[in-house]
């Protein structure tokens, strides 16, 4: 095998691996995003200090 | 400021473009080498799609590289900088959402500058860590310089800016993200710009201070062959199309006349600059305006920055869609956004088909071993244009072997995610991270 071949081989490698590497790690970005927690949001047109009374779930007894 | 050299940069500029003549050569006499059947259509198309990728790269490079030049030439043939006493007041606004750590450095280098009149107004964006604290023991005079808090509720960084502008005190602003440091001749450096009463925004020149590992390197080296180096050809012909959020400086009636940062899009900074663009203002670029800023320093928060930055400058322009059609107030506006939507979605796809296609197409035709010219070729290319670009700006040398996975490595992570990301876009997926921006993350 010529050096050129091996070359050729191991940049065609390389190129797939950073392919499959950035499709990777863009997944990646994407379930991490996923799984943080949503913030709180606050818009200017929304009231502050207001909060949605939620009841307390009722007990037995 | 950088020292004038043009008889240093004229000759890097020669021999980048011999070298890159002599690139192109070699790449022609590979397509013409690859072994074709007459009654194999296909092979044909692929190297006819594969010869317009390398006309399109080496143009885009040369043209590039030549109007980087002559903004070059310009910027130090342009006239000497008024006496000081010509030299109008500025508002330096500098928005921040819990930035406690850095700020005081950023505010250290404000107070640093080498500029007679100005003022700094650090807008506290509903912080809930000792941001405030950190200014406050900062606020007061300075001499001559005066620094200012505000603090509102939280509501991101355009929302910041926009109360900045409202509170500043004098004709022209200079807005800065609050982990940026500028060095000491960025206000003297930008503001002779505007003696030309047709420039409504200077955009500067953006650094990477903190070049620690792989990523930040390859971003330092794409900050100056890249943006940089497209921020300065723009320059020239007065159409920059992305005045960069750690350094800009506007006319402070220009923005509150076009309605200051909008809040709908997540490159606030990009949108703004088109806003202005199509108003019919000139925007110029400034290499002596440099902010060092922190780059992300891991891959995943790198592919967080870019898929923001895609999907804002998408977003940007699909609020100006008919100014990509036809041109308007002179062809320059209309190159300036075509060029953002080519290197926004074109130039992304073509980079990453355009190599995944020559493999495909060397294999196909038996010549596999053609692969390692096409790579070394196109690394000369810029490695070429590395050198040139970081001649330019005087900047480390250290920088120009990262030009060596450059492209076949660090651009085609990136055009990957930019693809995906513009995917995402037109299918209107939602921005899950986007409200994080709104509460204040940058």
């Amino acid at each position: 095998m010529s050096l050129n071949v091996l070359l050729s081989i191991v940049i065609l490698v390389s190129f797939i691996v950073t392919v499959v590497l950035a499709i990777g790690s863009y997944t990646a970005y994407k379930l991490r995003e996923r799984r943080l927690p949503k913030p709180q949001l606050v818009s200017e047109d929304t009231a502050l200090y207001f909060e949605r009374y939620i009841p307390p779930p009722k007990t037995e007894g | 400021m950088v020292k004038p050299h043009p008889l240093r940069y004229g000759i890097a500029l020669a021999v980048g473009i011999a070298s890159m003549a002599a690139a192109v050569l070699g790449l022609v006499q590979l397509l013409i080498r690859i072994p074709l059947r007459t009654d194999n259509w296909v092979l044909l198309i692929a190297v006819s799609v594969l010869s317009v990728f390398l006309v399109i790269l080496v143009t885009r490079y040369l043209v590039l590289l030549w109007l980087g030049y002559l903004q070059h030439l310009e910027s130090r043939i342009s006239e000497p900088l008024p006496a000081e006493t010509a030299l109008p007041p500025v508002t330096i606004l500098v928005p921040a959402y819990n930035e406690g750590r850095v700020i005081g450095e950023a505010i250290a280098s404000l107070l640093a500058l080498d500029y007679p009149a100005y003022e700094i107004l650090v807008i506290d964006d509903g912080s809930t860590d000792d941001t405030r604290e950190v200014v406050a023991r900062l606020e007061g005079r300075h001499g001559d310089v005066t620094v200012r808090l505000v603090s509102k509720t939280n509501s991101g960084k355009a929302s910041a800016l926009n109360t900045g502008l409202a509170l500043a005190r004098h004709d022209f602003v200079l807005c800065m993200d609050s982990d940026s440091k500028l060095t000491p001749g960025t206000l003297r450096a930008a503001i002779r710009h505007f003696a030309d009463p047709r420039v409504a925004a200077v955009a500067g020149n953006v650094k990477v201070a903190n070049r620690r590992n792989l990523w930040t390197r390859l971003q330092a080296l794409e900050y100056i062959e890249g943006l940089n180096m497209a921020r300065r050809a723009q320059g020239f012909l007065r159409v920059v199309n992305i005045v960069p959020g750690p350094v800009g400086v506007f006319r402070r009636e220009v923005l509150v006349e076009v309605g200051g940062y909008d809040t709908d899009t997540f490159a606030e900074d990009a949108d703004l600059t088109l806003k202005l663009l199509t108003a019919g203002w000139h925007i110029v670029y400034e290499d002596g305006a440099q902010a060092w800023t922190e780059a992300p320093e891991k891959l995943l928060d790198l592919l967080k920055q870019r898929y923001r930055w895609t999907r804002g400058i998408l977003q940007a322009l699909r609020k100006r869609a008919t100014w990509l059609v036809l041109p308007r107030h002179g062809a320059g506006i209309w190159v300036s956004l075509n060029l953002m939507f080519f290197e926004a979605i074109l130039w992304p796809a073509a980079n990453v088909i355009g190599n995944a296609l020559f493999a495909v197409v060397a294999l196909a035709a038996g010549a596999g071993e053609y692969v390692v010219y096409w790579w070394l070729l196109l690394t000369l290319l810029d490695l070429m244009a590395a050198l040139y670009t970081i001649a330019m700006e005087e900047e480390s040398l250290a920088l120009v072997p990262y030009a060596i996975i450059y492209r076949f490595f660090f651009i085609v992570v990136i055009d990957v995610a930019k693809l995906l990301a513009t995917v995402e876009e037109f299918l209107g997926v939602r921005m899950t991270w986007g409200k994080l921006q709104r509460a204040g993350e940058r």
